[in-house]
């Protein structure tokens, strides 16, 4: 038996010979073959220096539960930036491993080219690591206790933030006025600016930043939280395209006689494919739906063309900006609804069905929304005298479950020090 | 860049810990119910079982969208026509489609334990003193033995019935043919252990004609465990021997032994008979210490037999113990406990009809075993 680490170094050989010619980035992947224990971390973390927390130590034994019965298999993970980090699985046949390492150099080409992940600092990588190795040191100095804690509150309000910036400061002197004596400049009162940079939805950065209560390692931690959130909303918002891509990527690579893969192994990493990217009935499976429309956008306007959207747009803008009638029908997108039917042998049921296909910018809008749709956004509003804070729920059509919203609540209350109210369209939340 | 290799850093398992203390009390309320069909007591310790947590374990709280009344309507993919049908759903009492509990993580949830730990919580639950450890001087020599399986080892050691057996499992989970992979590989594996110069046998025989519920089977393994517990900590070896009667004994294994039910007559002396033949062909009394514990809910056919077939018995046996899980104040033919009294030592009888129970139950049957209580 030859040694897989050597098979594999030879095929990624050929893969960087021939990656240039379909314009990729394939240089500077470390590539690490885990055992199934390694992989339920990585899955579970979903970051290689992702802060210890029980939280992340129960979803490693519920997946490595459910994977011990045989509920799904993980093939790959793959961590931008360069160098990149590509985690193979030990034990998935070689063919699959082939599949999975084309499949990663879609990943990272475009985790290196597209605007909203390229622009994040090229070292991200070591300063969550960096971030991991400091709460260590703050475990050590100030107790496990201590620091849970923080991590319990920071935690509860991860995706509430954002890179939005504090408000600009309006001008501090008039523009100079050329016409004195025809127009008198009437004197400019502008509100004076914010000092605490309110207005905003970067909740947890601005609880890291004004807490008049935290000590500068509980500050540390919360901007450490903070990053992974920003990270983890990035990758969010480019789901579709980035897996599409990557399986657009797989697809065309794996055809290219140059790679050497036997007539056995195309036809397994063929059926592997078509077993992973089926498409989903009542979702969107991104292999499927991103790939598909991917592969759309080239043959319509050609690679050049199709590069420059997929490297700039998000989900919901790629959807909103060039899904076509046409795109929909190549796609074979359709709008469904539930209704409650009678079964017979089960009785009144809610049943799914397809809707008429006649409105298709409603299905665009409907569908660009949904991919649009995050966690809940909280916008801090103000603080009164007594340091109470206002907390208004952005209107995204949805209300908050009011139970976890009040012990939400009560975590940033630990963090602020002081209480919060949050407005829920007409309800009002307080901490529990 | 090149192709490595990487290990798992431990940091899972360590965080995984920390959650399971979280959640002691969670277990703790889930174990009984649990553990039904469960190899409490002679059980391998590290064999890994997974507690269902009707509560749901535990989750951060967060901000989170209401659940909907209904389900939502969407876009889906796939060739079709107008009309057909996507998708099915029961429609829930509330429509709310388990959101479960604020704090809580989610509706189905379970945590694997191994034996040790459930063994321990257990303890921990009854509030039973911990277990003094008190060797008896011996002159040992480490050995090896081959009595477990790991997932990591040799080629040479795979074992195969055991690599067939999860390959098979995990097969059919997946609903696909029978296929290895080196996930699925099993090897023999070994314990290392002082070779014993002292070892003692437990022979624990239940009345089947009584029935037991969950609560009274809870309380018996309770005793059951401690007990075996604490031997193990004076004997290198102390194997069990489950047994069942009713008119007659046989021997069964674990679950059997606490779940089997009857109803029929009961006769002591003919079981007697059974056991303390079995005992002296398997567990001859140079070798071994003997002890004997009989799980009863006190009825006696046969009162004048079997006092003197326990009397008999006795001085061959390091301990007789009769545990009466549920004692009937309406015992027609004769009470054991009657029956039995006043047999010298070391016959004990002990009553377990609640968890403050058992910590008594267990002192009384040891006493003067080497040091407990």
């Amino acid at each position: 038996m030859m040694d897989l680490v050597a098979v594999l170094q030879a095929f990624y050989e050929r893969l960087l010979a021939i990656a240039p010619e379909w314009g990729l980035d394939a240089t500077d992947i470390d590539w690490r073959v885990v055992e199934s224990d390694r992989m339920y971390e990585l899955v579970a973390y979903a970051l290689p220096g992702r802060l210890a927390h029980w939280t992340h130590g129960r979803d490693f034994g519920l997946i490595r539960q459910r994977s011990g019965q045989g509920h799904g298999r993980f093939y790959e993970i793959v961590f931008g930036g360069r160098p990149a980090t590509a985690y193979l699985l030990d034990g998935n046949t070689l063919a699959a491993q082939k599949l999975v390492m084309a499949h990663v150099l879609g990943h990272v080409d475009l985790d290196r080219t597209h605007m909203l992940l390229a622009g994040d600092r090229a070292d991200r990588m070591a300063s969550f690591q960096q971030a991991q190795a400091r709460l260590a040191v703050y475990q050590e100095q100030y107790g496990l206790e201590a620091v849970e804690t923080v991590l319990n509150r920071a935690l509860a309000i991860q995706w509430q933030v954002s890179e939005q910036e504090a408000p600009q400061r309006p001008p501090m002197t008039p523009p100079e006025n050329p016409y004195p004596e025809i127009f008198s400049r009437p004197t400019v009162s502008l509100p004076p600016p914010s000092r605490y940079g309110l207005p905003t939805t970067d909740l947890l950065g601005f609880l890291a930043r004004e807490s008049p209560i935290l000590a500068d390692w509980e500050r540390d931690i919360c901007a450490s939280v903070r990053q992974e959130g920003l990270y983890f909303h990035r990758l969010r918002q480019v789901k579709q395209s980035h897996e599409g891509y990557a399986a657009m990527i797989n697809q065309q690579l794996l055809l290219d006689p140059r790679l050497g893969l036997t007539d056995g192994e195309q036809v397994e990493t063929a059926v592997l494919f078509a077993h992973v990217a089926s498409p989903d009935p009542t979702d969107l499976n991104p292999y499927w739906f991103g790939g598909r429309f991917l592969q759309w956008l080239v043959q319509e306007r050609g690679w050049a063309e199709a590069q420059a959207i997929w490297r700039t747009e998000t989900d919901a803008s790629l959807v909103r900006n060039y899904l076509t009638a046409e795109a929909i029908r190549f796609l074979d997108l359709y709008r469904y609804q539930w209704a409650q039917e009678w079964v017979d042998g089960h009785g009144q049921m809610w049943i799914a069905r397809r809707a008429a296909a006649d409105d298709w910018e409603g299905l665009r809008d409907d569908l660009a929304n949904a991919l649009a749709q995050g966690p809940p956004v909280i916008r801090v509003g103000e603080m009164d005298y007594k340091g109470i804070l206002q907390l208004i729920h952005e209107p995204d059509g949805t209300t908050l479950d009011k139970d976890w919203a009040a012990k939400t609540c009560a975590a940033i209350t630990g963090l602020w020090g002081a209480p919060v109210i949050l407005h829920d369209g007409a309800e009002t939340i307080t901490g529990a | 860049m090149s192709v490595g290799r990487e290990e798992a850093t431990g940091q899972g398992e360590q965080d995984r810990q920390r959650y399971k203390q979280k959640i002691r009390d969670q277990i703790t309320k889930a174990i009984p119910q649990a553990l039904d069909q469960v190899p409490i007591v002679s059980g391998d310790g590290s064999d890994s079982v997974v507690i269902p947590l009707p509560e749901g374990g535990l989750d951060l709280p967060r901000f989170r969208p209401a659940q909907p009344k209904e389900p939502g309507d969407g876009v889906g993919q796939g060739p079709g026509q107008p009309g057909d049908i996507v998708g099915a759903a029961p429609i829930d009492g509330d429509g709310s489609g388990g959101a479960g509990k604020a704090g809580n993580a989610r509706a189905e949830h379970g945590i694997d334990l191994t034996l040790e730990e459930i063994r321990a919580i257990m303890l921990d639950d009854l509030h039973l003193p911990p277990l003094p450890l008190k060797r008896p001087p011996t002159q040992t020599e480490p050995t090896i033995r081959w009595n477990t399986r790991s997932r990591r080892g040799s080629l040479n050691n795979v074992d195969a019935k055991a690599t067939l057996k999860a390959a098979l499992a995990r097969s059919q989970a997946q609903q696909k043919d029978l296929a290895f992979t080196p996930d699925d590989l099993r090897y023999q594996s070994w314990t290392e252990r002082d070779q014993p110069k002292t070892a003692a046998v437990v022979y624990l025989l239940r009345d089947i004609s009584g029935s037991m519920t969950p609560d009274k089977a809870y309380l018996a393994r309770a005793v059951a465990t401690y007990i075996v517990l604490w031997l193990r900590t004076v004997y290198d070896v102390c194997p069990l021997e489950f047994w069942v009667h009713d008119t007659a004994a046989q021997p069964v294994d674990e679950l059997a032994f606490f779940h089997a039910d009857d109803g029929g007559g009961t006769a002591v002396a003919p079981a007697y008979a059974t056991l303390q033949e079995d005992m002296d062909t398997r567990y001859p009394l140079a070798a071994w210490n003997r002890l004997f514990l009989h799980f009863s809910d006190g009825d006696v056919f046969d009162p004048v037999a079997s006092r003197e077939r326990a009397r008999a018995w006795l001085p061959s046996l390091t301990l007789l113990g009769l545990v009466l899980t549920k004692p009937s104040p309406y015992a027609y033919s004769g009470s054991l406990r009657q029956t039995f009294a006043g047999l010298p030592s070391p016959y004990r009888v002990v009553t377990v009809q609640q968890p403050g129970h058992v910590v008594d139950a267990v002192r009384e049957l040891l006493r003067g075993e080497g040091g407990i209580g």
